[in-house]
C-alpha cells in the first residue's frame, strides 16, 4: 500500500520497473519507470517469491525464466533475488552473460508500451548497485550463489 | 518385446538410476568441503591461485553433479516410458565407502573431503571405456559398458511401441532442469572482485570473467517416447560422463566441443591440484571428517543431523512421487519442492553446518552424512519432517528461513483429488 494513499501497489522487482506514479517503495517517484527501488517483498533467491512479478532473476532457473526477469507469472516460479543488483549477470539462456537489470527494464518497457503506456527513465540506466542497495535500502542486502558472482554475496 | 525381457530391462534401468545416485552424495559431500570464496588464502603467497582454483573446483564439481541429476532423471524416464516405476527413497547408498551398484568387486569410493586422492576416485567413477570394451550388465568395469548393455537390450528387444507412458516422465520445457547456474559457474580469475566496477555497466565485471562448464545443448531433460529417444536419453548419460565417443581425449562431451566431458573435467582438477601443498590447501578447504555417520557424531548434533538426512531423503521422495503425477500436480511437486528443497534447505543446511566443530583433537567440522532416513510413513513424511526442523535447538544454528520453507515444501502425501497441498 502506498502510506500517503493508501492505494494498492502494483509489485515489481525493482529500481525502475514501477508501473505508475508513486508506485516505488518511498512513493514518492513522478512517473512509470522512475521509481528508486522494489515493491515487492524483498527475497534472496529462486523460488522465494511470494507473488507474480516477484521474480528477481538470472542466478537459478532455466534459461526462458532467466529471460523473463520481473515477469514471473506466479508465486514461486520467480528465477531470482529482489531486488536486482546491477552487477547480477544471467547464468543460462538468451541472456547469458549479461546484466539481468538491463533485460528487467528492457522487459518493463516492452510491457508498458504494449499497455499504450508513456513511462520515464529510470533513476539509473543501469539499476542499483549493491553499494547504493546497502546504503540506501537494506545494509544486510545479498543475492544468492556459492560462486559468489551474483554480486550481491550469498544468501540463507 | 516380452514381459520377462521388459522386466530384466526395467531391472537394469533400476541400477542405472540407483548408480546414478549413488554418484550424487559422493560429489556433493566434496563440493560441501569447499570454501568457494575463502579469505583465508590471501596471506599464502599461491593465495590467488588457491582462491581461484576453491572456485572452479566447486563449480566444476558442482557441474558434474547437476548432471547426474540429469542422468537420474532420463534413466528414471526411461523406466516410466516402459511402464515401470523408478525408486530412488531409500536407494541412497547409506554407508560409506561404497562400491557403485553392481559395479566389479575391487573399487570403493566415500565421503571425503577434496583431495587429489579424491579426485582419483571421481576418474575411476567416470572413466571412460575402452574402444571395442565388452558390453557389461554386471560386475561392470566402466559405466560406458553398463550403458553399453543396456542400448543392446533396447535395439534388440524393444520397438517403439514398447515406449508408450509419456505423462508421467519429467519432460523439458516444464523449468525442471537447468544446466547453468549461479553454482556452476566460476570465474577465471578470483580476484576479479578486487577489480574496480565499471558504472556504466557493472555487470561486466564478474561476467567477463565466468566460466561456464555447461552448455544446453550437450543434453536436457527429454520426454521417452520411441526407440530413437530411448537411445539418445543413454547416449546423453554417456557423452557427458566419458566423452564424446569420437575424440579419443575423452575431453568434449559434444561434437560442438561446448562442453568438457565429466572425466576431463576431473581430470583438470586432479592435475592443478597437485601445484598446492596440502597446508595450502587447508585455507579453503573445510576439515571434514572420512565417511560420517551421524553414529559418529557426538549426540549435540543428533537434531541437526537427522534434519539434513531426512531432507535429502525427502528430496528423493518428493523426485519418486512426482513419477506418478502428471501435469500441474507434477509441476507443483517437483519445481517448487525440488528447488527451494535442494538449493534454499539442504543447501543451506549443510553451508551452516560446516561452521560447526566436533572439538575432537583432529579439528573436524560437522558434514552431512548422507543417510537413508526412514520417515515412518508416506502420509506423515510432511509433518515429521516439519518437526524434525522445529526441533532442531538454537543452539546448532539453524536459521529460522530454512524452517519456514520446510513448511511450505510440498506434501508427498497427494491424495485421490491429486492435488499438491503445502
Amino acid at each position: 500500500m502506498n502510506s500517503q494513499n493508501n492505494m494498492p501497489l502494483e509489485l515489481h522487482a525493482c529500481m525502475g520497473l514501477n508501473a505508475c506514479k508513486a508506485h516505488d517503495r518511498l512513493g514518492t517517484n513522478e512517473c512509470a519507470g522512475m521509481g528508486t527501488c522494489a515493491t515487492a517483498a524483498e527475497h534472496s533467491c529462486h523460488t522465494l517469491n511470494n507473488c507474480r512479478g516477484q521474480g528477481g532473476c538470472g542466478l537459478y532457473g532455466t534459461g526462458e525464466e532467466q529471460d523473463r526477469p520481473g515477469d514471473n507469472p506466479c508465486a514461486w516460479r520467480g528465477s531470482c533475488a529482489v531486488p536486482i543488483n546491477a552487477e547480477r549477470f544471467s547464468t543460462d539462456g538468451p541472456n547469458q552473460g549479461k546484466s539481468v537489470w538491463q533485460r528487467a527494464r528492457k522487459v518493463f518497457e516492452e510491457r508498458m508500451k504494449q499497455s499504450g503506456r508513456t513511462f520515464g527513465p529510470s533513476p539509473s540506466p543501469v539499476g542499483p548497485t549493491t553499494a547504493w542497495l546497502k546504503k540506501n535500502y537494506n545494509p544486510d542486502y545479498n543475492a544468492c550463489g556459492a560462486s559468489g558472482m551474483s554480486g550481491g554475496g550469498s544468501c540463507i | 518385446m516380452t514381459d520377462s525381457q521388459r522386466q530384466n530391462l526395467l531391472s537394469h534401468l533400476q541400477t542405472a538410476v540407483e548408480i546414478e545416485l549413488s554418484t550424487i552424495p559422493i560429489y556433493l559431500y566434496t563440493y560441501y568441503s569447499i570454501n568457494r570464496i575463502p579469505s583465508g588464502c590471501d596471506a599464502s603467497k599461491n593465495g590467488q591461485a588457491l582462491a581461484t582454483y576453491a572456485n572452479q573446483a566447486g563449480g566444476l564439481i558442482m557441474s558434474v553433479a547437476v548432471e547426474e541429476m540429469l542422468h537420474m532423471s532420463l534413466a528414471c524416464n526411461l523406466m516410466r516410458a516402459l511402464g515401470g516405476f523408478p525408486q530412488l527413497y531409500g536407494k541412497s547408498p547409506g554407508a560409506y565407502p561404497t562400491n557403485l551398484p553392481h559395479h566389479k568387486k575391487g573399487f570403493s569410493v566415500g565421503l571425503s573431503k577434496l583431495s587429489a586422492d579424491q579426485l582419483e576416485k571421481f576418474l575411476g567413477i567416470e572413466k571412460p571405456e575402452k574402444k571395442g570394451a565388452k558390453p557389461e550388465g554386471d560386475n561392470w568395469e566402466t559405466i560406458g559398458q553398463f550403458y553399453d548393455y543396456i542400448t543392446e537390450l533396447i535395439e534388440k528387444e524393444t520397438t517403439d511401441a514398447d515406449f508408450k507412458q509419456e505423462a508421467y516422465q519429467l519432460g523439458s520445457g516444464k523449468g525442471y532442469y537447468a544446466a547453468s547456474n549461479i553454482d556452476t559457474i566460476y570465474p577465471k580469475d578470483a580476484y576479479y572482485i578486487q577489480q574496480p566496477e565499471n558504472p556504466l555497466d557493472p555487470a561486466a565485471r564478474g561476467s567477463d570473467q565466468a566460466v561456464y562448464p555447461n552448455n544446453d545443448h550437450s543434453g536436457d531433460l527429454r520426454i521417452v517416447k520411441d526407440k530413437k529417444s530411448a537411445l539418445k536419453a543413454i547416449s546423453t548419460i554417456q557423452h557427458q560422463g566419458e566423452g564424446y565417443p569420437n575424440d579419443p581425449t575423452h575431453e568434449v562431451d559434444d561434437p560442438e566441443k561446448d562442453e568438457d566431458s565429466h572425466w576431463f573435467k576431473f581430470n583438470q582438477l586432479h592435475k592443478e591440484i597437485k601445484k598446492f601443498s596440502a597446508e595450502e590447501l587447508n585455507c579453503f578447504i573445510h576439515p571434514f571428517p572420512e565417511n560420517p555417520t551421524r553414529a559418529s557424531y557426538p549426540s549435540q548434533f543428533y537434531p541437526l543431523v537427522d534434519l539434513a538426512n531426512a531432507v535429502y531423503s525427502y528430496l528423493f521422495l518428493m523426485t519418486e512421487v512426482s513419477y506418478t503425477l502428471k501435469g500441474n500436480a507434477q509441476n507443483t511437486m517437483f519445481y517448487i519442492g525440488m528447488h527451494k528443497g535442494m538449493i534454499f534447505i539442504l543447501d543451506k543446511i549443510i553451508g551452516g553446518m560446516r561452521y560447526l566443530f566436533l572439538n575432537n583433537k583432529a579439528g573436524q567440522a560437522l558434514a552431512p552424512t548422507f543417510e537413508n532416513y526412514q520417515f515412518t510413513s508416506l502420509a506423515s513424511a510432511k509433518q515429521e519432517l516439519v518437526a524434525l526442523a522445529k526441533s532442531v535447538p538454537a543452539s546448532l544454528g539453524l536459521d529460522p528461513n530454512i524452517i519456514a520453507r520446510i513448511e511450505v515444501l510440498p506434501d508427498v502425501n497427494v491424495g485421490a483429488d491429486g492435488i499438491v497441498h503445502f
